[in-house]
Protein backbone atom coordinates (compact mmCIF):
# COMPACT_ATOMS: atom_id res chain seq x y z
CA UNK A 1 0.00 0.00 0.00
CA UNK A 2 1.53 3.45 -1.06
CA UNK A 3 1.57 6.49 1.20
CA UNK A 4 -0.74 8.16 -1.00
CA UNK A 5 -3.50 5.49 -0.21
CA UNK A 6 -2.83 5.80 3.51
CA UNK A 7 -3.20 9.65 3.52
CA UNK A 8 -6.21 8.53 1.72
CA UNK A 9 -7.43 6.53 4.20
CA UNK A 10 -6.10 8.16 6.81
CA UNK A 11 -8.78 11.32 5.08
CA UNK A 12 -11.93 8.97 4.50
CA UNK A 13 -11.61 7.67 8.48
CA UNK A 14 -11.49 11.52 9.68
CA UNK A 15 -13.97 12.28 12.50
CA UNK A 16 -16.84 15.27 11.70
CA UNK A 17 -15.10 18.72 12.72
CA UNK A 18 -17.47 18.88 15.30
CA UNK A 19 -16.09 15.95 17.22
CA UNK A 20 -12.80 17.14 16.36
CA UNK A 21 -13.25 20.73 18.03
CA UNK A 22 -15.04 19.04 21.47
CA UNK A 23 -11.97 16.97 22.11
CA UNK A 24 -9.82 20.10 21.05
CA UNK A 25 -11.23 22.43 23.37
CA UNK A 26 -10.34 21.28 26.58
CA UNK A 27 -6.56 21.71 25.56
CA UNK A 28 -7.23 24.88 24.26
CA UNK A 29 -9.14 26.18 27.65
CA UNK A 30 -5.93 24.24 29.27
CA UNK A 31 -3.60 26.48 27.35
CA UNK A 32 -5.40 29.88 27.48
CA UNK A 33 -5.04 29.18 31.44
CA UNK A 34 -1.59 28.28 31.80
CA UNK A 35 -0.46 30.73 29.30
CA UNK A 36 -2.57 33.96 30.82
CA UNK A 37 -2.95 32.54 34.13
CA UNK A 38 -0.57 34.81 35.60
CA UNK A 39 -2.12 37.69 33.25
CA UNK A 40 -1.07 39.12 30.31
CA UNK A 41 1.45 41.98 29.07
CA UNK A 42 -0.22 45.21 28.18
CA UNK A 43 2.45 45.89 25.70
CA UNK A 44 0.95 44.89 22.56
CA UNK A 45 5.43 44.04 21.65
CA UNK A 46 4.67 40.90 23.75
CA UNK A 47 0.56 40.30 23.31
CA UNK A 48 0.38 40.14 19.81
CA UNK A 49 3.30 37.92 19.61
CA UNK A 50 1.43 35.98 22.99
CA UNK A 51 -1.80 35.78 20.61
CA UNK A 52 -0.11 34.81 17.14
CA UNK A 53 1.74 31.70 19.46
CA UNK A 54 -1.71 30.75 20.75
CA UNK A 55 -3.63 30.47 17.64
CA UNK A 56 -0.49 28.29 16.17
CA UNK A 57 -1.28 26.34 19.29
CA UNK A 58 -4.78 26.24 19.02
CA UNK A 59 -4.62 25.38 14.84
CA UNK A 60 -1.74 22.74 15.68
CA UNK A 61 -3.62 20.70 17.65
CA UNK A 62 -6.73 20.80 16.30
CA UNK A 63 -4.82 19.52 12.83
CA UNK A 64 -3.49 16.71 14.98
CA UNK A 65 -6.51 15.47 16.63
CA UNK A 66 -8.43 16.33 13.29
CA UNK A 67 -6.46 14.52 11.05
CA UNK A 68 -4.85 11.65 13.34
CA UNK A 69 -1.42 12.71 12.17
CA UNK A 70 0.58 13.56 15.00
CA UNK A 71 4.64 14.13 14.13
CA UNK A 72 3.90 16.65 10.88
CA UNK A 73 2.27 18.58 13.30
CA UNK A 74 4.13 18.24 16.63
CA UNK A 75 7.22 18.96 14.54
CA UNK A 76 6.21 22.65 13.19
CA UNK A 77 5.75 23.18 16.69
CA UNK A 78 9.08 21.67 18.07
CA UNK A 79 11.35 23.07 15.63
CA UNK A 80 9.90 26.66 15.85
CA UNK A 81 10.58 26.53 19.23
CA UNK A 82 14.40 25.26 18.89
CA UNK A 83 14.93 27.89 16.74
CA UNK A 84 12.93 30.59 18.68
CA UNK A 85 14.85 29.71 22.33
CA UNK A 86 18.50 30.06 20.18
CA UNK A 87 17.74 33.73 18.84
CA UNK A 88 15.91 34.53 22.30
CA UNK A 89 18.60 33.22 24.27
CA UNK A 90 21.21 35.05 22.48
CA UNK A 91 19.57 38.10 22.24
CA UNK A 92 19.08 37.72 26.03
CA UNK A 93 22.84 37.06 26.77
CA UNK A 94 24.14 40.01 24.63
CA UNK A 95 21.78 42.05 26.66
CA UNK A 96 22.53 40.94 29.93
CA UNK A 97 26.08 40.36 29.71
CA UNK A 98 27.45 41.72 26.34
CA UNK A 99 28.46 38.77 24.42
CA UNK A 100 28.12 34.91 24.31
CA UNK A 101 30.87 34.53 26.34
CA UNK A 102 30.48 32.99 29.87
CA UNK A 103 33.64 34.60 32.11
CA UNK A 104 35.17 33.30 35.35
CA UNK A 105 33.24 35.86 37.18
CA UNK A 106 29.96 34.65 35.55
CA UNK A 107 30.67 31.20 36.85
CA UNK A 108 31.98 32.69 40.41
CA UNK A 109 29.03 34.23 41.04
CA UNK A 110 26.93 31.07 39.78
CA UNK A 111 25.21 33.08 36.58
CA UNK A 112 25.22 30.40 34.35
CA UNK A 113 22.06 29.15 33.37
CA UNK A 114 21.51 25.23 34.04
CA UNK A 115 20.45 23.07 30.83
CA UNK A 116 18.78 19.96 31.29
CA UNK A 117 21.89 17.76 29.38
CA UNK A 118 23.95 18.03 31.95
CA UNK A 119 21.90 16.37 34.90
CA UNK A 120 22.74 12.87 34.14
CA UNK A 121 26.82 14.23 35.06
CA UNK A 122 25.48 16.05 38.37
CA UNK A 123 23.53 12.55 40.02
CA UNK A 124 26.63 10.82 41.18
CA UNK A 125 28.93 13.66 42.88
CA UNK A 126 25.32 15.14 44.39
CA UNK A 127 24.67 11.33 46.20
CA UNK A 128 28.16 11.68 47.50
CA UNK A 129 28.92 15.26 48.32
CA UNK A 130 25.86 17.19 48.57
CA UNK A 131 26.75 19.65 45.28
CA UNK A 132 26.11 20.13 42.28
CA UNK A 133 28.45 20.33 40.02
CA UNK A 134 27.76 23.67 38.16
CA UNK A 135 28.46 27.01 38.35
CA UNK A 136 24.83 27.78 38.56
CA UNK A 137 22.49 29.00 41.10
CA UNK A 138 20.10 26.34 43.25
CA UNK A 139 17.08 29.13 43.79
CA UNK A 140 18.41 32.41 42.19
CA UNK A 141 17.86 33.57 38.79
CA UNK A 142 17.00 32.60 34.95
CA UNK A 143 17.11 28.64 34.71
CA UNK A 144 18.22 27.82 38.48
CA UNK A 145 19.30 24.38 39.55
CA UNK A 146 16.56 23.56 41.64
CA UNK A 147 13.90 24.63 38.91
CA UNK A 148 15.02 23.07 36.07
CA UNK A 149 15.55 19.91 38.12
CA UNK A 150 11.80 19.92 39.24
CA UNK A 151 10.85 20.24 35.53
CA UNK A 152 12.95 17.70 34.70
CA UNK A 153 11.12 15.32 37.03
CA UNK A 154 7.94 16.21 36.02
CA UNK A 155 8.48 15.53 32.40
CA UNK A 156 10.18 12.56 33.07
CA UNK A 157 6.94 11.10 34.72
CA UNK A 158 4.91 11.99 32.64
CA UNK A 159 6.59 12.03 29.16
CA UNK A 160 9.44 9.25 29.94
CA UNK A 161 12.42 9.77 26.86
CA UNK A 162 9.02 11.34 25.29
CA UNK A 163 10.45 14.42 26.37
CA UNK A 164 13.79 14.45 23.61
CA UNK A 165 10.43 15.10 21.02
CA UNK A 166 7.90 17.43 23.24
CA UNK A 167 10.42 19.14 25.11
CA UNK A 168 14.33 19.64 24.42
CA UNK A 169 14.23 22.62 22.63
CA UNK A 170 18.21 21.41 21.41
CA UNK A 171 16.61 18.47 19.61
CA UNK A 172 14.62 20.53 17.54
CA UNK A 173 17.54 22.24 16.13
CA UNK A 174 18.51 18.64 14.65
CA UNK A 175 14.67 17.86 14.12
CA UNK A 176 14.43 21.07 11.35
CA UNK A 177 17.68 20.15 9.45
CA UNK A 178 16.64 16.40 9.12
CA UNK A 179 13.19 17.77 7.25
CA UNK A 180 15.70 19.78 4.88
CA UNK A 181 16.21 16.92 2.04
CA UNK A 182 13.20 14.43 0.81
CA UNK A 183 15.70 11.73 0.42
CA UNK A 184 18.34 10.54 2.85
CA UNK A 185 22.11 10.59 0.84
CA UNK A 186 23.41 8.61 3.83
CA UNK A 187 21.53 5.49 4.32
CA UNK A 188 23.52 2.82 6.12
CA UNK A 189 24.57 3.59 9.35
CA UNK A 190 26.00 0.42 11.50
CA UNK A 191 23.60 -0.60 14.36
CA UNK A 192 26.82 -0.44 16.57
CA UNK A 193 26.29 3.18 16.48
CA UNK A 194 22.94 3.15 18.06
CA UNK A 195 25.15 2.32 21.29
CA UNK A 196 27.10 5.02 21.50
CA UNK A 197 25.13 7.56 23.47
CA UNK A 198 25.29 4.99 26.14
CA UNK A 199 29.02 4.78 25.73
CA UNK A 200 29.31 8.56 26.13
CA UNK A 201 26.99 8.87 29.21
CA UNK A 202 29.02 6.13 31.40
CA UNK A 203 32.22 7.83 29.79
CA UNK A 204 30.84 11.24 31.05
CA UNK A 205 29.26 10.27 34.12
CA UNK A 206 32.69 8.38 35.70
CA UNK A 207 34.39 11.42 34.18
CA UNK A 208 32.34 14.13 36.07
CA UNK A 209 32.32 12.27 39.38
CA UNK A 210 36.17 11.74 39.04
CA UNK A 211 36.89 15.58 38.37
CA UNK A 212 33.70 16.93 40.10
CA UNK A 213 33.18 19.19 37.05
CA UNK A 214 30.73 18.80 34.30
CA UNK A 215 33.02 17.01 31.31
CA UNK A 216 30.40 16.88 29.15
CA UNK A 217 29.31 20.80 29.49
CA UNK A 218 33.20 21.60 29.21
CA UNK A 219 34.21 19.36 26.09
CA UNK A 220 31.65 17.63 24.44
CA UNK A 221 28.23 19.84 24.16
CA UNK A 222 27.08 20.71 20.35
CA UNK A 223 24.71 23.35 21.50
CA UNK A 224 27.42 25.07 23.32
CA UNK A 225 27.62 27.10 19.44
CA UNK A 226 24.51 28.08 20.08
CA UNK A 227 24.16 29.27 23.94
CA UNK A 228 27.31 30.43 25.46
CA UNK A 229 30.49 28.96 26.09
CA UNK A 230 33.62 30.10 28.04
CA UNK A 231 35.16 32.90 27.11
CA UNK A 232 38.37 31.79 25.55
CA UNK A 233 40.89 32.79 27.14
CA UNK A 234 43.71 29.71 26.36
CA UNK A 235 44.60 27.41 24.46
CA UNK A 236 42.41 23.93 26.31
CA UNK A 237 39.05 27.05 25.95
CA UNK A 238 40.37 27.64 22.03
CA UNK A 239 40.59 23.05 22.21
CA UNK A 240 37.13 23.23 23.43
CA UNK A 241 35.27 25.98 21.52
CA UNK A 242 36.56 24.09 18.35
CA UNK A 243 35.31 21.14 19.52
CA UNK A 244 32.15 22.55 20.37
CA UNK A 245 31.36 23.79 17.07
CA UNK A 246 32.96 20.79 14.91
CA UNK A 247 30.20 18.58 16.91
CA UNK A 248 27.42 21.34 16.28
CA UNK A 249 28.13 21.26 12.18
CA UNK A 250 28.84 17.88 12.13
CA UNK A 251 25.94 16.16 14.18
CA UNK A 252 23.49 18.67 14.68
CA UNK A 253 23.24 20.12 11.58
CA UNK A 254 25.72 18.35 8.46
CA UNK A 255 24.62 14.57 9.46
CA UNK A 256 20.68 15.33 9.97
CA UNK A 257 20.33 16.61 6.80
CA UNK A 258 22.77 13.67 5.03
CA UNK A 259 20.56 10.91 7.03
CA UNK A 260 17.44 12.64 7.53
CA UNK A 261 17.91 11.25 11.15
CA UNK A 262 18.09 13.14 14.31
CA UNK A 263 21.66 12.13 14.88
CA UNK A 264 22.93 13.79 17.83
CA UNK A 265 19.82 12.30 19.51
CA UNK A 266 20.44 8.95 18.51
CA UNK A 267 24.37 8.53 18.22
CA UNK A 268 25.57 10.73 20.81
CA UNK A 269 23.55 12.57 23.67
CA UNK A 270 24.41 11.07 26.71
CA UNK A 271 21.14 12.71 28.51
CA UNK A 272 18.71 11.32 25.69
CA UNK A 273 20.57 7.72 26.88
CA UNK A 274 19.79 8.33 30.38
CA UNK A 275 16.66 9.42 29.35
CA UNK A 276 15.83 6.27 27.34
CA UNK A 277 15.59 4.37 30.99
CA UNK A 278 12.89 6.71 32.10
CA UNK A 279 10.74 4.86 29.26
CA UNK A 280 10.50 2.14 31.52
CA UNK A 281 8.65 3.69 34.61
CA UNK A 282 6.46 5.81 31.87
CA UNK A 283 2.91 4.63 31.14
CA UNK A 284 3.28 5.15 27.38
CA UNK A 285 4.96 3.60 24.95
CA UNK A 286 4.73 3.00 21.18
CA UNK A 287 3.69 -0.80 19.77
CA UNK A 288 3.45 -2.39 16.66
CA UNK A 289 0.01 -5.00 16.07
CA UNK A 290 2.22 -7.86 14.97
CA UNK A 291 -1.35 -9.39 12.79
CA UNK A 292 -1.06 -5.76 11.02
CA UNK A 293 2.33 -5.85 10.25
CA UNK A 294 3.45 -6.60 6.66
CA UNK A 295 7.07 -6.16 7.69
CA UNK A 296 7.52 -3.54 5.23
CA UNK A 297 10.79 -1.70 7.16
CA UNK A 298 8.74 1.67 6.31
CA UNK A 299 8.66 2.90 10.56
CA UNK A 300 12.47 1.62 10.34
CA UNK A 301 13.39 3.97 7.98
CA UNK A 302 11.88 7.00 9.31
CA UNK A 303 12.66 6.76 12.64
CA UNK A 304 14.50 9.45 13.29
CA UNK A 305 16.54 7.97 16.60
CA UNK A 306 16.98 4.89 15.42
CA UNK A 307 14.55 3.26 17.91
CA UNK A 308 13.50 0.85 15.41
CA UNK A 309 15.23 -2.57 13.82
CA UNK A 310 14.33 -5.61 12.41
CA UNK A 311 14.51 -7.04 15.66
CA UNK A 312 12.34 -4.53 17.60
CA UNK A 313 9.59 -4.83 14.44
CA UNK A 314 9.70 -8.57 15.01
CA UNK A 315 8.88 -8.06 18.77
CA UNK A 316 6.10 -5.77 17.92
CA UNK A 317 8.04 -3.12 20.48
CA UNK A 318 10.42 -0.04 19.84
CA UNK A 319 13.74 0.25 21.52
CA UNK A 320 14.51 1.96 25.05
CA UNK A 321 15.38 5.15 23.09
CA UNK A 322 12.20 5.53 21.47
CA UNK A 323 11.18 9.65 21.73
CA UNK A 324 7.86 8.99 21.10
CA UNK A 325 7.50 11.21 18.11
CA UNK A 326 4.66 9.37 16.34
CA UNK A 327 6.74 9.62 12.82
CA UNK A 328 6.61 5.75 12.42
CA UNK A 329 2.66 5.89 13.66
CA UNK A 330 1.94 8.26 10.88
CA UNK A 331 4.31 6.55 8.49
CA UNK A 332 2.96 3.14 9.03
CA UNK A 333 0.73 2.20 5.52
CA UNK A 334 -1.20 -0.23 7.76
CA UNK A 335 -1.86 1.63 10.74
CA UNK A 336 -0.51 -0.85 12.91
CA UNK A 337 1.36 1.06 14.50
CA UNK A 338 -0.02 2.91 17.55
CA UNK A 339 0.58 4.77 20.88
CA UNK A 340 -0.28 2.58 23.51
CA UNK A 341 -0.83 2.67 27.37
CA UNK A 342 0.93 -0.13 29.15
CA UNK A 343 -1.05 -2.82 30.54
CA UNK A 344 -3.66 -2.98 27.92
CA UNK A 345 -3.73 -4.71 25.37
CA UNK A 346 -1.93 -4.05 22.04
CA UNK A 347 -4.25 -2.15 19.48
CA UNK A 348 -6.73 -1.75 22.30
CA UNK A 349 -8.52 1.77 21.76
CA UNK A 350 -5.15 3.04 19.99
CA UNK A 351 -7.23 6.65 19.43
CA UNK A 352 -7.97 6.96 23.28
CA UNK A 353 -4.20 6.35 24.36
CA UNK A 354 -3.10 8.81 21.76
CA UNK A 355 -5.61 11.48 23.31
CA UNK A 356 -3.76 10.59 26.75
CA UNK A 357 -0.71 11.02 25.52
CA UNK A 358 -0.79 13.72 23.50
CA UNK A 359 -2.48 16.37 25.96
CA UNK A 360 0.18 16.11 28.74
CA UNK A 361 3.00 15.98 25.79
CA UNK A 362 1.65 18.85 23.67
CA UNK A 363 0.65 20.79 26.70
CA UNK A 364 4.28 20.26 28.19
CA UNK A 365 5.47 21.48 24.87
CA UNK A 366 3.38 24.52 23.83
CA UNK A 367 3.39 25.73 28.18
CA UNK A 368 7.41 24.96 27.49
CA UNK A 369 8.15 26.20 24.04
CA UNK A 370 5.48 29.65 24.32
CA UNK A 371 7.79 32.16 25.79
CA UNK A 372 10.57 31.30 23.38
CA UNK A 373 8.44 31.84 20.48
CA UNK A 374 6.82 34.77 22.29
CA UNK A 375 10.51 35.89 23.22
CA UNK A 376 11.62 35.15 19.45
CA UNK A 377 8.56 37.53 17.93
CA UNK A 378 8.89 40.29 20.00
CA UNK A 379 12.79 40.39 19.24
CA UNK A 380 11.63 40.56 15.45
CA UNK A 381 9.03 43.12 16.26
CA UNK A 382 12.48 45.20 18.46
CA UNK A 383 14.67 44.35 14.92
CA UNK A 384 11.81 46.00 12.69
CA UNK A 385 11.18 48.79 14.44
CA UNK A 386 13.79 49.79 16.07
CA UNK A 387 16.64 47.86 13.71
CA UNK A 388 18.09 46.09 16.66
CA UNK A 389 17.41 42.68 18.22
CA UNK A 390 19.08 43.38 21.27
CA UNK A 391 16.97 46.47 23.40
CA UNK B 1 -8.63 -11.05 35.83
CA UNK B 2 -4.99 -10.35 35.95
CA UNK B 3 -5.47 -8.39 32.58
CA UNK B 4 -8.15 -5.96 33.66
CA UNK B 5 -6.36 -5.23 36.76
CA UNK B 6 -3.47 -3.85 34.55
CA UNK B 7 -5.22 -2.28 32.06
CA UNK B 8 -7.09 -0.32 35.14
CA UNK B 9 -3.60 0.70 36.26
CA UNK B 10 -2.09 1.30 33.05
CA UNK B 11 -5.10 4.05 32.19
CA UNK B 12 -4.75 5.74 35.39
CA UNK B 13 -1.07 6.14 35.53
CA UNK B 14 -1.58 7.48 31.69
CA UNK B 15 -4.32 9.61 32.81
CA UNK B 16 -2.21 10.87 35.93
CA UNK B 17 0.48 12.22 33.09
CA UNK B 18 -1.83 15.31 32.24
CA UNK B 19 -2.29 16.52 35.94
CA UNK B 20 1.59 15.62 36.87
CA UNK B 21 2.30 18.60 33.67
CA UNK B 22 -0.25 20.82 34.75
CA UNK B 23 1.53 20.63 38.24
CA UNK B 24 4.67 20.66 37.25
CA UNK B 25 4.50 24.10 35.16
CA UNK B 26 1.93 25.81 38.18
CA UNK B 27 4.20 24.55 41.57
CA UNK B 28 7.58 24.92 39.42
CA UNK B 29 8.39 27.69 41.78
CA UNK B 30 7.19 25.88 45.19
CA UNK B 31 8.44 21.99 43.77
CA UNK B 32 11.96 23.59 43.08
CA UNK B 33 12.13 25.44 47.07
CA UNK B 34 11.43 21.86 48.40
CA UNK B 35 13.60 20.35 46.36
CA UNK B 36 16.39 22.41 47.36
CA UNK B 37 15.53 22.59 51.18
CA UNK B 38 14.60 18.45 51.44
CA UNK B 39 17.90 17.58 49.46
CA UNK B 40 19.96 20.20 51.24
CA UNK B 41 22.31 20.37 47.95
CA UNK B 42 24.46 23.52 47.21
CA UNK B 43 26.59 24.52 44.38
CA UNK B 44 30.05 22.92 44.82
CA UNK B 45 32.54 24.75 46.22
CA UNK B 46 34.98 24.33 43.26
CA UNK B 47 32.51 26.44 41.45
CA UNK B 48 30.50 28.94 44.64
CA UNK B 49 34.51 29.41 45.81
CA UNK B 50 33.43 27.45 49.57
CA UNK B 51 31.73 29.42 52.82
CA UNK B 52 32.49 32.52 54.42
CA UNK B 53 34.79 31.40 57.13
CA UNK B 54 36.84 34.51 58.83
CA UNK B 55 35.34 38.24 57.90
CA UNK B 56 38.57 40.52 58.60
CA UNK B 57 37.21 44.18 58.62
CA UNK B 58 39.54 47.15 57.17
CA UNK B 59 38.91 50.76 57.27
CA UNK B 60 37.16 50.80 54.05
CA UNK B 61 36.56 47.37 52.83
CA UNK B 62 35.79 43.49 54.41
CA UNK B 63 37.88 40.57 53.38
CA UNK B 64 36.48 37.30 53.56
CA UNK B 65 38.61 34.13 53.91
CA UNK B 66 36.52 31.29 52.84
CA UNK B 67 36.79 27.54 53.57
CA UNK B 68 39.50 26.04 51.81
CA UNK B 69 38.31 23.37 49.03
CA UNK B 70 39.92 20.20 48.79
CA UNK B 71 36.37 18.66 47.92
CA UNK B 72 36.82 15.01 45.94
CA UNK B 73 34.10 12.42 45.18
CA UNK B 74 35.44 10.86 48.46
CA UNK B 75 37.89 12.29 50.93
CA UNK B 76 39.82 15.03 49.97
CA UNK B 77 42.30 16.22 47.00
CA UNK B 78 45.64 16.99 47.37
CA UNK B 79 45.31 20.53 46.06
CA UNK B 80 42.58 22.71 46.28
CA UNK B 81 42.57 26.70 46.90
CA UNK B 82 41.04 28.92 49.19
CA UNK B 83 39.22 32.34 47.84
CA UNK B 84 39.79 35.64 49.22
CA UNK B 85 37.08 38.40 48.58
CA UNK B 86 37.80 41.79 49.22
CA UNK B 87 33.75 43.60 49.54
CA UNK B 88 33.78 47.68 50.29
CA UNK B 89 31.97 48.92 52.49
CA UNK B 90 31.51 52.34 51.35
CA UNK B 91 31.53 53.03 47.53
CA UNK B 92 34.42 51.24 45.94
CA UNK B 93 37.80 49.57 47.12
CA UNK B 94 41.03 51.54 48.11
CA UNK B 95 43.76 51.36 44.31
CA UNK B 96 45.95 49.46 46.54
CA UNK B 97 45.22 46.68 49.00
CA UNK B 98 47.46 44.48 51.38
CA UNK B 99 46.33 41.66 52.88
CA UNK B 100 47.84 39.08 55.12
CA UNK B 101 45.65 35.81 55.44
CA UNK B 102 45.90 33.08 57.77
CA UNK B 103 43.79 30.49 56.01
CA UNK B 104 44.07 28.40 59.41
CA UNK B 105 44.72 30.51 62.37
CA UNK B 106 47.17 29.53 65.42
CA UNK B 107 50.37 29.80 63.64
CA UNK B 108 50.40 33.13 61.00
CA UNK B 109 49.77 33.78 58.28
CA UNK B 110 49.93 31.63 55.22
CA UNK B 111 50.58 34.77 52.75
CA UNK B 112 50.00 38.15 51.96
CA UNK B 113 48.19 39.16 49.19
CA UNK B 114 49.22 42.90 47.55
CA UNK B 115 46.23 43.44 45.17
CA UNK B 116 45.89 46.63 42.76
CA UNK B 117 41.84 46.91 42.29
CA UNK B 118 42.60 49.29 39.11
CA UNK B 119 44.90 47.16 37.08
CA UNK B 120 43.32 43.83 38.62
CA UNK B 121 46.83 42.47 39.47
CA UNK B 122 47.92 40.43 42.18
CA UNK B 123 51.22 39.53 43.61
CA UNK B 124 51.50 36.92 46.59
CA UNK B 125 54.15 36.54 49.15
CA UNK B 126 54.15 33.06 50.40
CA UNK B 127 55.09 32.47 54.18
CA UNK B 128 53.81 28.77 54.19
CA UNK B 129 54.81 25.89 51.68
CA UNK B 130 51.55 25.12 51.41
CA UNK B 131 50.55 27.27 49.27
CA UNK B 132 51.09 27.14 45.71
CA UNK B 133 50.02 30.11 43.24
CA UNK B 134 47.27 33.03 42.97
CA UNK B 135 44.61 32.41 40.26
CA UNK B 136 43.52 35.68 38.41
CA UNK B 137 41.67 38.43 40.03
CA UNK B 138 37.78 38.24 39.31
CA UNK B 139 36.35 41.50 38.90
CA UNK B 140 32.87 41.06 40.79
CA UNK B 141 31.66 44.88 40.25
CA UNK B 142 32.87 46.69 43.36
CA UNK B 143 33.95 43.63 44.93
CA UNK B 144 37.00 41.39 43.98
CA UNK B 145 38.29 37.83 44.75
CA UNK B 146 41.17 36.07 44.45
CA UNK B 147 41.66 31.82 44.37
CA UNK B 148 44.96 30.93 46.03
CA UNK B 149 46.17 27.26 45.49
CA UNK B 150 47.29 25.28 48.70
CA UNK B 151 48.26 21.79 49.30
CA UNK B 152 46.20 19.60 51.72
CA UNK B 153 47.83 19.96 54.82
CA UNK B 154 46.21 16.84 55.91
Amino acid sequence: MSDTSTAGSRSANRPPVWKSLLKVLPFILLTAFMLLGGGASSDPRQLVPLILTFVLISVLFFRMVHTGRTDRYRAIFFITMAFCFVLTFIANLIEVRGSMALTHEDMATGQTPFCHMVIPMTIIPAAFTRTIIFPGSILDGFANIATMFALWIGVTLALGRGFCSWGCFFGGLEDGFSRLRRKPLLRKIGHHWTYLPYAVLGAMVLLSAWTLSPSYCEWLCPFKAVTEFEAVTSTRVLIQTIMFGSLFVGLVVALPILTRRRTQCGLFCPMGAFQSFSNKINAFDIRIDREKCTDCGQCIRVCPTFSLDARSVADGKTRLSCTKCGKCVDACPRGAISFHVKGTPVGHKPARARMLFLYPAFLFLVVFGTGMIQGALYRIVLLVTTGSLIQ
Amino acid sequence: MWQRIKTILGYTWAALALPLVLATFIGMNDWARGLAAVTGIKVSPWFSGGEVIHTLAEPHYQVLIREPVFQALVGERDEGFVQIDWVPTGEALPAQIRSDIDVWPGDGPEFTLHLDTVTNEVHLEKHSPLVLGAQRVLNLGQSRAVRVELRNPR
